[in-house]
């Protein structure tokens, strides 16, 4: 599989093969509301979403918009590889402190309390039914990255694959992802995974 | 509390509640559907109406098919939250 397309959201900046979308200011929530209209996304659920998985959803749209140009079909063969080291902590203590304030857990923070949550987000608005795989490390191995994928690859035949290491504690997040597929790009080899994404 | 000032108070908490970032208060009609094609909320925002009651109105919905009716618009959750005073 060869690299058609990568991105990163941090420290304000989104930017797709290294050119840069949009730079904006202010806290986590201002910069991913600016990302969003950047984005043109026109989806009121992203409203609703927590940050971890807003930050999924804004750093692979720009890939899966390149795969759906590309012809990939998302529905049937598209993968996802989703990492992190945080998984949902912020929703969890978000979670903890509206039933310590209020006596009351709310539902709406409370479905997002998983680790794979923002995949699942981003499966249902690309309508993606393919494999995917969600994975805690401590950091992007690229080992494991690579064994990921050729799980997705040749035991699941995912033609199309987006690798997302994305992660939030406090107010500081990163988030870097990578589009794979047929097409013509650098191969996806450990030098370049450990570029696009472990670095 | 006069129920035009309950309905106006219960819009803007159904927004702030459910994070409908791109809805207003004049958005929603006293008695436009609040699921389906009105609003459309989902079975979350149904549970997290189910909260906004208790949280600040102090009234418990233990039926859940009691919701299908209070929660059809603005109008009859309203006329629900005076009925129970």
């Amino acid at each position: 599989m060869n690299v058609i397309a990568h991105s990163r959201l941090k420290g304000g900046v989104l930017s797709a093969d290294d050119r840069e979308l949009l730079r904006a200011q202010g806290s986590m929530e201002n910069v991913f509301r600016e990302c969003y209209k950047e984005l043109a996304m026109d989806y009121p659920k992203f409203h609703k979403m927590d940050a971890p998985s807003k930050l999924a959803v804004l750093v692979t749209e720009p890939l899966l918009q390149r795969a759906r140009q590309e012809g990939a079909d998302l529905e049937n063969r598209m993968g996802l590889i989703g990492m992190s080291h945080c998984g949902s902590t912020v929703t969890d203590e978000e979670h903890w402190a509206v039933r310590t304030e209020t006596g009351l857990a709310s539902p709406a923070v409370f479905v997002y309390t998983l680790p794979n949550i923002g995949l699942g987000e981003i499966t249902i608005r690309h309508r993606i039914f393919g494999s995917s795989l969600c994975l805690l490390d401590h950091e992007p191995g690229t080992e494991l990255i690579q064994r990921s994928i050729r799980v997705l690859h040749e035991r699941d035949g995912m033609e199309w694959i987006v690798c997302l290491w994305s992660d939030i504690f406090a107010d500081r997040y990163d988030a870097r992802a990578v589009l794979l597929g047929p097409g013509p790009g650098a191969p996806a080899d450990a030098n370049t995974l450990r570029t696009l994404i472990s670095t | 509390m006069d129920p035009q000032a309950l309905k106006q108070q219960l819009k803007e908490q159904i927004i702030t509640q459910l994070n409908l970032e791109e809805v207003k208060v004049e958005d929603i009609a006293d008695d436009k559907p609040l699921f389906g094609e009105g609003l459309g909320l989902d079975s979350i925002d149904a549970l997290e109406l189910i909260v906004l009651l208790e949280r600040h109105y102090g009234i418990k919905v233990t039926d859940p098919k009691q919701g299908q009716t209070i929660f059809r618009s603005v109008n009859t959750m309203a006329e629900f939250i005076q009925s129970q005073k």
